[in-house]
């Protein structure tokens, strides 16, 4: 296993992945833990920007000495590579935990082995793959077996002062200030400039480079339109306003030191009224003001986790979704397994609907009808389905490994009727749901078709109410003929195999990793966009594909373009079309 | 990599009750960290060692030995970390264990 792994790690180097030093106790036979497989560890990876963080060295006696010099650079190692899979505090969640009890029974010897050499299950090897070296590979030895630093708490205090109004509400344009249609421009992210780019749908071109937060995770709308709200890595926040004569932010927000998800008040008569953020760290959720992202309460996601009812000190806010039933956002916490239904009515009086699902939550969406929310468990290879009317658990649906739907796709099934469809990190499979318990009842919350894609390693998957395209991007497949091209099918004909079509190759660039990322529509559903996403040193590009065609229809470059990963469309954002 | 004390995980059904104790005694020393009884891990599986191994004069000594001081380049280029603190005694047990596997 030298040679994939080997490749493996080198791909994920330039990711930055995680690593994961699933050693410590390695069970190969450890009930229900797959091995991991390399697009998930891939997928894991991102430093976390809790390296930049100074944490308090707690010295345990048993564990081997450790100078504070030697803690400081293992802290950072550890959160530009491990924490992604094996948690702030080393309890574990796509690697193994490595919290001291675990790793001081195995000793320096044996874990050295680990992180030098790899295991089956998963662990990257990070001595053999030149991305440590020997004396490096030791020192991370000793750091995990210390007691874990917990890093610093970020409460409102802290919140305020990071919170910035750049243009207050009233100063703000009184109407559109600008000829831009405004519901096709693309928001795409710049991952490693810490931008995006404000795109004119309708002219291909740059509208705005927005500085914002460390590799921009998702772009979300406010019910309006007006608003565009977008959460880095480091979580911090940006709206920016698209009726401004050239769009630009007019408040920011940092949440927490890391975070993921973003969204604002859908429900009739909280149209721009409120946003939400979820964090990574510290584990909590903040209610914001809308229109100046104010922050007015925060919620801590602390607690037991579901089924085995152990207290879990870490628990991610996976992502976030707005309900259109009700006044409620639809929060899913990752390691405990629970999807909060949190009303925002009233906020001092706050309700919490807290529903059990699986471990490991991860990103959903809506199905077609917005009442049914669907949610990846993707260690636990499930779909939970939520009833966002009845505040319930309808169903969970076993799909294939690893899944990652993104937020999905929906559309009609020639046989089954709506289904709503997911791919996976783990596998080539695309899990198509059934998705209405009216018409189609003995269809509805299971799998009723699996597709072959082209194989692991998909992010995204689109389609649009006006097409009978099937998109299916793999660009964390390790091979990258694989990760630079993406698979189509025809609604219609499912049993078809798909047509692969080489984005990156459209794009006409040099050199580079250049991966194909996110299929994203435009407001009229007849131009799909995708990123080729290179190196911060190489050029990348956008590509616009022509729907109905399949043909390439424009390439978007620009010296600015750099990094380019997701990319939202006004429209289809704000009103949930996916 | 070679011989590894250790042993094996779920094997508490496949053999029987002396077994149990000496997958204790592969516990306890983090053998089973690196080691299953019939599948390669990090290190090989058992069955593996004991096939390549038993019958040679001499073996349970040399493989005593790999156990307490380590080993390399046998197995595969991954290493067998030594395992000074082990007493003797329990390395002795585990070997034979290990080759009655074969």
């Amino acid at each position: 296993m030298a040679t994939p792994k080997t490749r493996l790690v080198r791909a994920a180097a330039w990711l930055a992945l995680p690593l994961a030093v699933a050693a410590a106790h390695a069970q190969p036979t450890q009930p229900g833990r797959a091995p991991v497989t390399e697009p998930e560890i891939r997928y894991q990876a991102g430093g976390s920007p809790l390296a930049q963080e100074e944490m308090h060295q707690n010295i345990d006696p048993k564990a081997p000495p450790m100078t504070k010099a030697e803690f400081d650079k293992g802290r950072q190692i550890y959160f530009e590579r491990c924490a992604g899979c094996h948690g702030v505090l080393r309890k574990g969640a796509t690697g193994k935990p490595l919290t001291p009890d675990l790793t001081l029974a195995k000793g320096s010897e044996i874990l050295k082995v680990f992180i030098k050499y790899g295991s089956p299950a998963g662990m990257p090897n990070w001595g053999t793959s030149g991305d440590l070296n020997d004396a490096e590979v030791d020192l991370m030895a000793r750091y995990i077996q210390q007691v874990p630093p917990v890093p610093p708490e970020w409460g409102m205090a802290q919140m305020k002062s990071s919170w910035k109004v750049i243009i207050a509400p009233d100063k703000r344009p009184k109407k559109k200030m600008n000829d831009y249609n405004i519901s096709n421009i693309f928001s795409t992210t710049l991952r490693d400039t810490g931008e995006v780019a404000l795109i004119d749908g309708d002219t291909k071109k740059i509208i705005n480079i927005v500085r914002t937060g460390y590799a921009v995770h998702i772009s979300r709308l406010s019910a309006s339109g007006r608003y565009l709200f977008v959460i880095g890595r480091d979580a911090k926040i940006n709206m920016i306003d698209l009726w401004m004569e050239k769009p630009d932010n007019v408040a920011e927000v940092r949440v927490g030191l890391e975070a993921r998800s973003v969204d604002t008040s859908k429900y009739k008569g909280y149209e721009d009224k409120l946003a939400i953020a979820g964090a990574y760290w510290p584990p909590q959720y903040v209610i914001m003001k809308g229109d100046t992202l104010e922050p007015l309460k925060i919620m801590a996601t602390r607690g037991m986790t579901v089924g085995d009812q152990e207290y879990h000190p870490e628990p991610r806010v996976a992502s976030i979704v707005a309900s259109h039933f009700k006044p409620e956002f639809v929060v899913s916490v990752k390691e405990t397994g629970k999807i909060l239904m949190v009303n925002y009515a009233d906020l001092d009086n706050i309700q919490v609907t807290e529903i059990g699902a699986a471990k490991f939550l991860h990103d959903g969406g809506w199905d077609s009808s917005k009442r049914f929310f669907l949610v990846a468990a993707n260690q636990s290879h499930k779909i939970a389905v939520i009833d966002a009317k009845e505040g319930k658990l309808v169903k969970l649906v076993d799909v294939d490994k690893i899944p990652h739907p993104g937020r999905g796709a929906n559309f009609e099934h020639p046989k089954f009727g709506p289904v709503w469809a997911t791919g996976h990190l783990g596998s080539e499979k695309i899990a198509l749901i059934g998705t209405d318990p009216v018409k189609h009842k003995q269809n509805a919350w299971k799998v009723v078709q699996m597709l072959d894609g082209q194989g692991g390693g998909n992010l995204f998957i689109k389609t649009h109410p006006k097409s009978r395209n099937l998109w299916v991007d793999t660009p964390l497949n390790p091979d990258s003929k694989i990760a630079q091209s993406v698979a189509v099918f025809d609604i219609r004909i499912l049993e078809q195999k798909p047509v692969v079509l080489p984005i990156a190759d459209w794009a006409g660039l040099g050199e580079g990793a250049k991966r194909v990322v996110q299929p994203e529509y435009n407001k009229a559903g007849d131009e799909v966009w995708f990123a080729v996403w290179s190196a911060k040193n190489q050029e990348s590009a956008l590509v616009v594909v022509d729907d109905k065609t399949r043909k390439l229809k424009t390439v978007i470059k620009d010296p600015r373009i750099i990094t380019p990963t997701g990319h939202f469309n006004v429209y289809n954002t704000t009103h949930d079309i996916y | 990599m070679k011989l590894f004390v250790g042993v094996l995980v779920a094997a508490g059904a496949v053999i029987a009750a002396p077994v149990q104790a000496d997958e204790a005694l592969a516990k306890k020393h983090n053998c089973l960290a690196c080691h299953q009884l019939d599948k390669k891990s990090v290190g090989p599986a058992y069955k593996d060692i004991a096939k390549k191994y038993k019958g040679q004069a001499g073996i349970e000594a040399k493989l005593a030995e790999k156990v307490k001081k380590g080993s390399a380049g046998v197995w595969g280029p991954v290493p067998m970390p030594p395992n000074a603190a082990a007493p003797d005694a329990d390395i002795k047990k585990l070997v034979d264990w290990i080759l009655k596997m074969g």
